[in-house]
């Protein structure tokens, strides 16, 4: 995948669809809460806080949310992957859906 | 949905219709998305993102290894997935960037 390119076009946001202008958002909202230890994971408190705060009308679809939370281990030291954020997400999304 | 979403709110609507844009499906069957119509999906709505969308084999490869239950179309799951798949990798890079300017200050 052709990563660097993309990067570099990624300042010219003009040229960017609402699609990718999409995962850059969710992108971003994950870099600006995962400031604790390693930068590159969230923390459970992170995750909660970023939930909370901005998907205050889809939060409510992220089922059992804080027991999810508890089961990632300590609040304040386990490490969420990108990935794991992005399935988290993904059912707020789905929550959109069902919505309609 | 009211117009005091969140950016994220808004940039997760995007990424929904996006799907729904692409997909079909009779009456109670779930929407799927086709393999043809995924690989337009990708060529038209990631074509900065991916600028190997072009290339079919990679897309389709893509395609089968995201389509698990083998029937050929992709759900919203399987969509989901596969764009997170896309955005992993990219926010990794953008970190890196990021610390690699800071090394370099």
């Amino acid at each position: 995948m052709g990563q660097c390119h993309c990067h570099k076009k990624r300042k010219d946001s003009q040229e960017l669809t609402d699609v990718e202008r999409a995962i850059e958002i969710v992108i971003n909202n994950f870099h600006r809460y995962a400031v604790k230890g390693r930068k590159e994971c969230l923390t459970p408190n992170e995750l909660r806080d970023l939930v909370v705060q901005q998907l205050p009308q889809l939060s409510q679809h992220v089922c059992s949310l804080d027991e999810k939370i508890e089961c990632l281990g300590d609040p304040d030291e386990a490490k969420l992957e990108f990935g794991e954020y992005w399935a988290i997400i993904g059912e707020a999304a789905k929550g959109c859906r069902v919505k309609k | 949905m009211s117009g005091n979403s969140s950016e994220l709110e808004w940039a997760l609507q995007v990424l929904v219709k996006n799907f729904d844009k692409y997909a079909s499906g009779c009456c109670k069957k779930p929407r799927r998305i086709s393999k043809k119509d995924f690989r337009k999906m990708l060529s038209r709505e990631l074509n900065h993102m991916l600028t190997d969308t072009g290339n079919k084999r990679a897309a389709d490869k893509l395609i089968c290894d995201l389509d698990e239950n083998k029937d050929g179309l992709i759900s919203f799951e399987e969509y989901w997935t596969l764009i997170g798949g896309i955005a992993g990798p990219i926010a990794c890079l953008i970190r890196q960037q990021e610390h690699g300017t800071k090394f370099t200050k």
